[in-house]
């Protein structure tokens, strides 16, 4: 059994965050990061666009109530406000803290960090790293957790969630490399998992991004939050489905229908904004577009143009993006429009916590030992919606904040005692019977059905018969993954099959609580919008919604909370829900 | 259309490796990467490899297709074909096989934290507000940040592959993007660090690192800016890499061209000062005269064009000693 004062899981943004902050604030304390891929190769990495915050380098008159009046609305008021104001009143100091530690951010003809609009952002307040802002923050990031010397479990790959006797005590974990089973005993875990976008079949996230964590925590019996709300970016280059980030938006690029118009402009809630409307009201535009027929060439998809802008400034602001076209499939942006089409991107719901990061149970109380931080958890700063530019900032902001809290947490915190051998057994069994699989159907034949199931009941659009009939269909395909699934390798040396099989436990058990989420929520909000139910209902959804497995783990059940208001003393005027009009 | 795709396959660290031959339908727009999932969720889930972001930024799917490193997700099925009949597919070298093409990268991660890379801002005076850095400064860091760290260029880095001791390209281009950060406050220690064995004068300036860099960061270029930094020092401390410098510039601009009897005991034995290094020279020595190769001093003789070659390297200096006045 190995040890730790504080164990964090994951070593994206907000893991490594947390770790560099316990270094800085307490180096005398063991800390531990496991990850089931290096830290450097974390999903964050690929974040493109930027991080909002009012530095007012640009825009002098931004202030930290108009970021959060903007993060609330793009939520469709479901954020919760106290941690909304926690966010945005964090966000200079968090973007200064990166600079000091060497972020190379874009910069002012002054010297100053450079600021730029994005969409459902009222003033100029996304600071970047031209459009690889994730690679830049990330690897001053883990070149620190080198510094601070943190002892990182490469490519290990947790198991379980030791929950006992009403606390955290550790995590059962799997050596990718070796096959060895450990359990490693903490006084506190963090998680920093972050999200799922694998459940369906067109992402711009990584490999990696299955849900584990959410899998995890919903499995030891604990409660995962506003699960329904799953956000399409609306430009995912079409067909591969990997992003063009919003900053392309942010520098003026045009949506484009097959009849070249700017069609943003026909739609009431989106002809102000127009391209920069936020992610789900344009992603619906699109799909409304493509149902119509003005899809490009009547295909699934629209055009993303930024000829106008010219060579210079497509080579200096977006070269990413350029670079994306040019490679995956032969179009040079300065020359040709891109084809897009809205791809899963980011998750609003997780595991719910306080803003001080602790994770709390299905009675809303913390759970000892157990903190959560970034797209994991659901704290919540994007309610059913998320601004861009807002998740590398919750990374930081309560990465950081977690790191601060554990920190002071577990320095009167004796380390949990358990009974090591049970644990290990039970993953012993589990990997054996996985290694056994003798059945017919590849792991990829089921899980791509699985992405299917979802992607076409519980989509951009969905009602009550699409979403049983998704439960209906993961049931089927749960069964198979039972019985029938086989295994080429049964070896225990990098076995990548049965990280895919393990992997994929995750996708379907969160792949059920989005749709038991999202049956239980007879309104449209946000990112959730129900064909049956297309109005937003505050007299009886202005709630966030809880869901775990029953108490014999055999069933889903959901529940409610309140959503805290709390910025409504503040300026009633903008804070108290009202339609949401861009 | 079919493509044929030979990957070379190990069981485990101690395994041997072989050979195996996959028939892959795809089309010449397909990655290399999009080739070997195809494999392993088609026809041999057995297959080990790394990837995950799929877009060239994460840095995970480094191999050897056709015989030099890439990133999988960068790369296509046509470009790779087009003098080729098959994808030959092998792990990066110079790092051992974890299994098939999973290499155990511990060396290379060490050798990063050798450079110490991360910019120190621990001396200054912490403002509440950024550190400033005009947009000229950040520019010249721009393609050293660029790096991904896959490990292409320590793949193919022809020093790295002879000399254990030598930190390689990746940690060089590192080195030179915090050192050249104007809000790191350790430059003199960096350089004093980077001109120390295993820093730059171990790169043989074979050049594989640029030729294979996926994403421009030039590592050789970045070396090149750290020697020049560091031969810019005005109280450098001696050593061989820069006695090797100035003894080279001293001997042409004397005679024309090298008096090899000379270099040798000026460079490694320090004209004679360090005993170590003369004794060092010693089984070189012998075998240089076994084999009547040594060059005698009284069998040399110096340049014709000796004057003019003087008259040009003192006007190079002449010109240098301007510029850093300016």
């Amino acid at each position: 059994m190995f040890e730790h004062d504080v164990l964090i899981v994951g070593g994206g943004l907000a893991g490594s965050r947390a770790a560099v902050a316990i270094a800085q604030n307490e180096p005398s304390l063991k800390v531990g990061l496991i990850s089931k891929v290096h830290p450097i190769r974390s999903h964050s990495v690929a974040a493109q666009g930027g991080m909002a915050a009012t530095l007012k380098n640009v825009d002098t008159e931004d202030s930290w109530l108009a970021h959060a009046f903007d993060t609330v609305k793009g939520s469709d008021y479901l954020a919760d406000q106290n941690a909304v104001e926690v966010l945005t009143r964090s966000a200079p100091d968090v973007i200064i803290d990166l600079e000091h530690l060497g972020v190379l951010f874009s910069r002012l003809e002054d010297g100053r960090i450079a600021q730029r609009p994005f969409g459902g952002h009222s003033y100029r307040r996304t600071c970047y790293a031209a459009d690889k802002t994730g690679h830049a923050i990330l690897h001053e990031l883990v070149s620190n957790l080198f510094r601070y010397g943190t002892k990182v479990y490469l490519e290990w790959y947790v198991l379980q969630l030791i929950h006992e006797e009403g606390e955290v005590k550790g995590v059962v974990a799997y050596c990718i490399e070796t096959g060895e089973i450990e359990v490693i005993r903490a006084k506190a875990v963090l998680f920093a998992t972050g999200g799922y976008g694998r459940v369906y079949n067109t992402t711009s996230n990584d490999f990696a991004s299955t849900g584990d964590g959410l899998c995890l925590t919903a499995t030891a019996g604990l409660p995962l939050q506003d699960m329904e709300f799953v956000q399409f970016h609306p430009t995912g280059l079409y067909p591969v489905g990997v992003l063009i980030s919003e900053a392309v938006r942010g520098e003026g690029a045009y949506l484009i229908n097959d009849q070249g118009e700017r069609f943003m402009a026909n739609y009431s809630d989106s002809h102000n904004k127009m391209e920069l409307s936020p992610r789900d009201i344009t992603s619906r535009h699109i799909v409304q577009e493509v149902r119509a027929g003005r899809g490009i060439k009547r295909g699934p998809f629209v055009h993303l143009d930024v000829r106008h802008l010219g060579r210079e400034k497509i080579i200096s602001r977006i070269p990413f993006a350029r670079e994306e076209g040019m490679r995956l499939l032969g179009i040079d942006c300065i020359d040709a429009p891109l084809p897009v089409r809205p791809t899963v991107h980011y998750s609003m719901g997780g595991i719910p916590t306080t803003v001080d990061c602790e994770v709390l149970g299905v009675d809303r109380k913390p759970i000892p030992g157990f903190f959560a931080a970034g797209e994991c958890a659901c704290v919540s700063v994007h309610g059913a919606n998320r601004l861009g530019s807002n998740s590398l900032l919750e990374c930081v902001v309560f990465g950081k904040r977690a790191g601060e809290k554990i920190g002071a947490y577990v320095q009167d915190r004796p380390m949990p005692t358990l009974e090591e051998r049970p644990y290990v057994q039970e993953a012993e069994k589990l990997i054996k019977s996985l290694l056994n699989k003798k059945g017919t159907a590849r792991i990829h034949d089921i899980r791509t059905a699985l992405q299917d199931a979802m992607t076409e009941h519980c989509g951009i659009y969905r009602d009550k018969q699409s979403i049983q009939q998704g439960l209906q269909e993961v049931q089927k395909l749960k069964e198979r993954y039972e019985k029938d699934l086989n295994l080429d390798d049964r070896g225990t040396i990098f076995n990548m099959e049965l990280m895919a099989a393990l992997e994929l436990r995750s996708l379907f058990t969160v792949g059920e609580m989005i749709l038991a989420s999202a049956l239980q929520r007879r309104e449209s909000r946000g990112a959730h919008y129900r064909s049956d139910y297309q109005q937003r209902d505050d007299a009886q959804f202005l709630k966030h919604s809880l869901v775990y497995l029953s108490q014999d783990k055999t069933g889903i059940e959901t529940n409610t909370c309140a959503v805290d208001l709390s910025l409504q003393t503040v300026d009633p005027e903008r804070f108290i829900p009202q339609e949401r009009k861009y | 259309m079919k493509v044929s795709v030979r990957i070379r396959r190990q069981a485990s660290r101690e395994s041997k490796p072989d050979y195996q031959t996959y028939s892959v339908e795809c089309s010449e727009g397909n990655t290399i990467l999009d080739v070997l999932n195809k494999i392993q969720w088609e026809q041999d889930g057995s297959l080990a490899y790394r990837r995950n972001c799929r877009n060239a930024i994460c840095g995970s799917c480094a191999m050897r297709v056709n015989g030099r490193a890439v990133l999988t997700c960068q790369n296509l099925v046509g470009e790779e074909l087009e003098d080729q009949t098959e994808l030959l597919i092998q792990p990066l070298g110079n790092l051992p096989v974890i299994k098939d093409l999973v290499v155990d990268m511990t060396k290379f991660w060490n050798n990063l934290k050798k450079v110490d890379p991360y910019v120190s801002t621990a001396s200054r005076q912490i403002p509440e507000k950024e550190f400033l850095q005009l947009p000229e400064q950040r520019e010249k860091l721009q393609s050293a940040a660029n790096c991904i760290l896959c490990g292409a260029c320590y793949s193919e880095c022809n020093a790295a592959a002879v000399n254990d001791d030598f930190v390689g390209p990746h940690a060089l281009a590192k080195a030179y993007r915090v050192m050249a950060d104007n809000r790191d406050d350790r430059t003199k220690e960096r350089i004093e660090q980077y001109n120390q064995p295993g820093g730059v004068w171990d790169c043989t300036r074979c050049f594989n690192c640029n030729e294979v860099c996926p994403v421009g960061v030039e590592p050789l270029d970045r070396i090149s800016q750290i020697k020049q930094t560091i031969l810019q020092q005005e109280k450098m401390e001696d050593s061989t890499a820069l006695r090797h410098r100035r003894t080279m510039v001293e001997l042409v601009k004397e005679d024309g061209w090298i008096d090899e009897s000379k270099f040798g005991l000026k460079v490694v034995t320090d004209s004679g000062r360090d005993l170590k290094g003369l004794v060092s020279l010693i089984p070189l020595g012998t075998r240089m005269v076994v084999k009547g190769k040594m060059p005698w001093p009284w069998k040399f003789k110096p340049s014709e064009g000796k004057l003019e070659i003087k008259a040009l390297i003192n006007a190079v200096s002449q010109h240098l000693k301007d510029q850093r006045k300016i």
